[in-house]
């Protein structure tokens, strides 16, 4: 039975995670309970970027590692913790790809998915799995902050208020930045297509 | 290539289903973090990674082919919070949790060097609005006696958008025998009676609660919650310490009214007794 079923009279699981991201500044439990909130999302996210159960896993223990480092520091603003959370998760994964070893293991990979599209989680098909090896791939040839803007707003699920304050700028600067970013994601896919 | 299409692609990555991380991983990461320490200020200024990897690849490889008898311990030792380093006596937003009582010019000290507080008052959270000066809250000899009629001054009913038909009528007194209809559905839940009163002290508003000793085989916490109409509830004490059946609240906001609820865990968390509700209108 959970606490929030025993309180009819008070409010329900409505968390002020306000209170919380702040109590977490310094302690291990409050800031446990956003872990345990946002592990899965951010996980997710991960994958979805990376499409690896392995690089999720190294991102998202990279993400709360530093984020938990960093608590001293958080001040809600904006978007909350869940922004501040998926920024650095964004920075882990664009810095994954930036490190020359681990971007040609995703290399590697996209190569066996293009050999393989069978093997792959999503089973949409062969055809919108190469796509998407394609897609990742030129993403990680963006500079960071393009690849950051375009995983915030379409992998990770922020709307443009919380990307903006993920990203530390206006929502107007986010339009720009994030326009200028899927220009430069189609001219990196259009790139390989042409190398292919 | 159309930005139409690129934007397809990027829906549909952003759509592509993602396996839900293992509890392996979960529990193990859970548990490194609580064993790490924090940066201090100066060394989380710049948000770009700069420290080695090493650490997160320590963590990484013992997060792969870990034993399943080590997760369930780590799992094991997750669920046994709060351990015994930190405060007994927490003040936070959030109910599932318990949080060290932040000591004054001791934030560079990590939350395990937190002295446990003495079983007295509990310091305002920091993020509540600071309406009332750190005075002790009042009286306990007035309230230790709280089973019968309460004294609370103008038990006016609660205004809010918030009071629902479930609940007894706050104007009235809770009859302290007559278990709230929410322990219905697990009859064998311990009910527990508290009454609150509001009072100036030293010209800040302040509430003072008790309540009668659970005396459950399991205790292991007190919670004490608060809610304003119109507002979520706060947890705004806890304690470990069965006798310890009275605190006081410097966080309230004259002329607001608050409904008071304790409510009686076991070391895993789960809920075995409450109170019955106090209203209180303050002060």
């Amino acid at each position: 039975m959970s606490v929030a079923a025993s309180l009819p009279l008070l409010v329900a699981d409505e968390v002020d995670e306000r209170g919380l991201a702040e109590a977490a500044r310094t302690s291990p439990d409050a800031f446990a309970v956003l872990y345990r909130r946002y592990v899965a999302r951010v996980h997710a996210f991960a994958f979805r970027r990376s499409g690896s159960r392995e690089v999720a896993e190294e991102v998202t223990s990279a993400t709360f590692e530093r984020a938990w480092r960093a608590m001293p520091s958080f001040e809600w603003r904006g978007g909350g913790f869940q922004a501040w959370v998926f920024a650095i998760a964004a920075r882990e994964l664009a810095g994954w790809y930036r490190r020359d070893s681990r971007a040609s293991s995703v290399r590697a990979q996209r190569a066996l998915r293009l050999l393989h599209p069978g093997d792959t989680v999503d089973d949409d098909g062969a055809g919108a799995e190469v796509d998407l090896a394609v897609l990742r791939d030129a993403l990680s040839t963006l500079p960071e902050r393009y690849q950051e803007v375009i995983s915030l707003r379409h992998l990770a699920g922020l709307d443009a208020e919380e990307a903006a304050a993920a990203m530390g700028c206006t929502k107007a600067v986010l339009a720009v930045t994030l326009h200028r970013a899927t220009k430069a994601l189609r001219r990196a896919i259009e790139r390989r297509r042409t190398e292919q | 290539m159309k930005t139409s299409e690129l934007r397809e692609w990027l829906e549909d990555l952003g759509e592509t289903s993602a396996p839900e991380p293992s509890p392996v991983f979960v529990a193990k990461l859970e548990a490194d973090l609580r064993s790490l320490d924090q940066l201090g200020e100066a060394e989380v200024q710049q948000p770009r990674r700069r420290e080695s990897r090493s650490k997160r690849a320590r963590l990484l490889i013992a997060s792969g082919p870990v034993a399943a008898l080590t997760a369930a311990a780590a799992a094991a030792a997750v669920t046994l919070l709060p351990s015994d380093p930190h405060p007994r006596q927490v003040t936070t937003a959030d109910p599932d949790i318990t949080v060290p009582v932040p000591a004054p010019q001791s934030t560079d000290a990590p939350p395990s060097s937190v002295p446990t507080s003495p079983p007295t008052n509990v310091a305002p959270p920091p993020w509540l609005p600071p309406t009332a000066a750190p005075t002790p809250a009042s009286t306990p000899t007035t309230v230790t006696n709280s089973r019968t009629e309460p004294t609370t001054p103008t038990p006016a009913p609660a205004p809010g958008p918030r009071a629902t038909p479930t609940v007894a009528p706050p104007s009235e007194p809770v009859p302290t025998t007559v278990p709230p209809a929410t322990t219905t559905t697990v009859p064998a839940q311990e009910t527990l009676s508290l009454h609150c009163q509001g009072a100036m002290v030293s010209g800040s508003p302040a509430v003072s609660c008790a309540w009668s000793q659970s005396s459950s085989p399991s205790f292991a916490w007190y919670r004490l919650y608060r809610e304003a109409p119109g507002s979520n509830r706060v947890l705004i004490f806890s304690s470990d310490a069965r006798t310890k059946t009275s605190t006081g609240d410097t966080t309230p906001s004259a002329g607001t009214t608050y409904n008071y609820q304790v409510v009686v865990t076991d070391s895993a968390g789960n809920v075995i007794g409450s109170s019955t509700v106090s209203t209180v209108a303050c002060c």
